[in-house]
């Protein structure tokens, strides 16, 4: 009986690592992003199906070139148009170097022809065109939005610069998703407790604390000290068992 | 140098004990070892290296004076069980011991190794007592009843 139960005991022990382990390797904020994601853009769907890449790769400054990247590597830039009627005929690096494609302003300014000012206003308009993957949009205030910042930088995002918010302590550590080491998935950087920063109002702001790696960041802090307890420090005693 | 092997399948019958192939009439063979001990008599890790005791002996049917195992080799074989101790060292110092229990080496986690068959007063009890060590929970003193 005994070795059964500490059989049981020990296979439960060992799911249990495997799950902390599965956690850590596949964290929530995949999801999370989505969720706050929700209203990506508002309206600006366009920015969602474009800004799922990588390209920003947390370069604040360079996203002009990042960015151009980015476009080349989807679809749109892959493929020359026919004639380029629609879109001028343009070759991908032009949309990417030109920086103007997500103002609205600029209205067909990508395009060649003048006539495709219309269509081009409506890409104009999706603001989040280019979006880095880590900077979500979103249609809810951040919890920082409106306090006293600490310091603000500029930086790329829907295709223009825009000011990026610090609130101190550590909340600057979520501006680290932007370039994220393997070791921020663990709950041994503070990065690992912020959300990415979110674009809000002409501004983004950082993504606030995330309570759920807070709490998992407990558990495993804790099992890391039970287990060293264990191994280490911890009496053990001697079990007597009897078989046959 | 001896080489005994005891088998049996749980009757007098089937009963033999060797000696380098060639049958031995005995009425008693007796084996106690005792090792894997700290200095205060708790069952340790270490088995053998801890240092120990061990007396093993034959009593023949012609000669009821005990009769010397080691050094040697004796095996000895229960249905679902076989325990191996070798000391080959002339003087039987303990430390040349090593013990086997179903193929695995044991000689670092033996506490204890109890056999004692004895035909004139029908008594067979045989176990063995070994140190498992665990990771994360208690170490373990185990118990093997093989027999009796």
């Amino acid at each position: 009986m005994k070795p059964m139960l500490s059989r049981s005991i020990r296979t439960g022990r060992i799911g249990l690592i495997c799950l902390l382990a599965a956690l850590l390797v596949f964290p929530l904020t995949a999801s999370q992003a989505q969720r706050r994601g929700g209203s990506f853009g508002g309206g600006r769907s366009f920015g969602g199906s474009f800004g799922g890449g990588r390209s920003f790769g947390g370069s604040f400054g360079g996203g002009g070139r990042s960015f151009g990247g980015s476009f080349g590597g989807g679809s749109f830039g892959s493929s020359r148009s026919p004639g380029g009627s629609l879109f001028g005929g343009g070759r991908s690096s032009s949309f990417g170097s030109g920086g103007s494609f997500g103002r609205s302003s600029s209205g067909g300014s990508f395009g060649s022809r003048s006539s495709s000012s219309s269509g081009g206003g409506s890409f104009g308009r999706s603001g989040s065109f280019g979006t880095s993957s880590y900077v979500h949009s979103s249609s809810v205030a951040p919890s920082y939005y409106g306090q006293p910042y600490s310091s603000r930088t500029n930086i790329y995002y829907g295709g223009h610069y825009v000011p990026a918010y610090s609130y101190g302590f550590w909340s600057g550590y979520s501006y680290a998703w932007g370039a994220p080491s393997w070791y921020y998935w663990t709950p041994f950087h503070p990065a690992f407790y912020y959300y990415p920063p979110v674009y809000y109002n002409g501004g983004v702001y950082p993504g606030g604390f995330n309570w759920t790696h807070f709490f998992l960041g407990i558990v495993v802090i804790l099992f890391l000290l039970w287990l060293i307890g264990k191994l280490f420090f911890g009496r053990k005693g001697l079990r007597y068992t009897s078989y046959g | 140098m001896n080489n005994m092997v005891f088998r049996t399948q749980g009757d007098w019958d089937s009963t033999t004990l060797l000696n380098n192939n060639e049958e031995v009439l005995a009425d008693e063979l007796f084996v106690e070892l005792h090792a894997g001990r700290d200095a205060y008599g708790n069952p340790d890790r270490g088995g053998v290296s801890d240092s120990g005791e061990m007396s093993a002996f034959v009593r023949l049917q012609n000669d009821p004076q005990e009769t010397g195992i080691f050094p040697g080799r004796l095996q000895i074989t229960f249905p679902g069980h076989e325990i191996v101790i070798e000391n080959t060292h002339p003087t039987f110092a303990f430390e040349f011991t090593r013990v086997w229990y179903n193929g695995r080496d044991v000689t670092e986690n033996v506490v204890e190794v109890y056999v004692d068959v004895n035909a004139p007063d029908n008594i067979v009890k045989a176990y063995i007592t070994l140190y498992k060590p665990h990771w994360l929970t208690s170490d373990e003193v185990a118990t093997y009843n093989i027999f009796g």
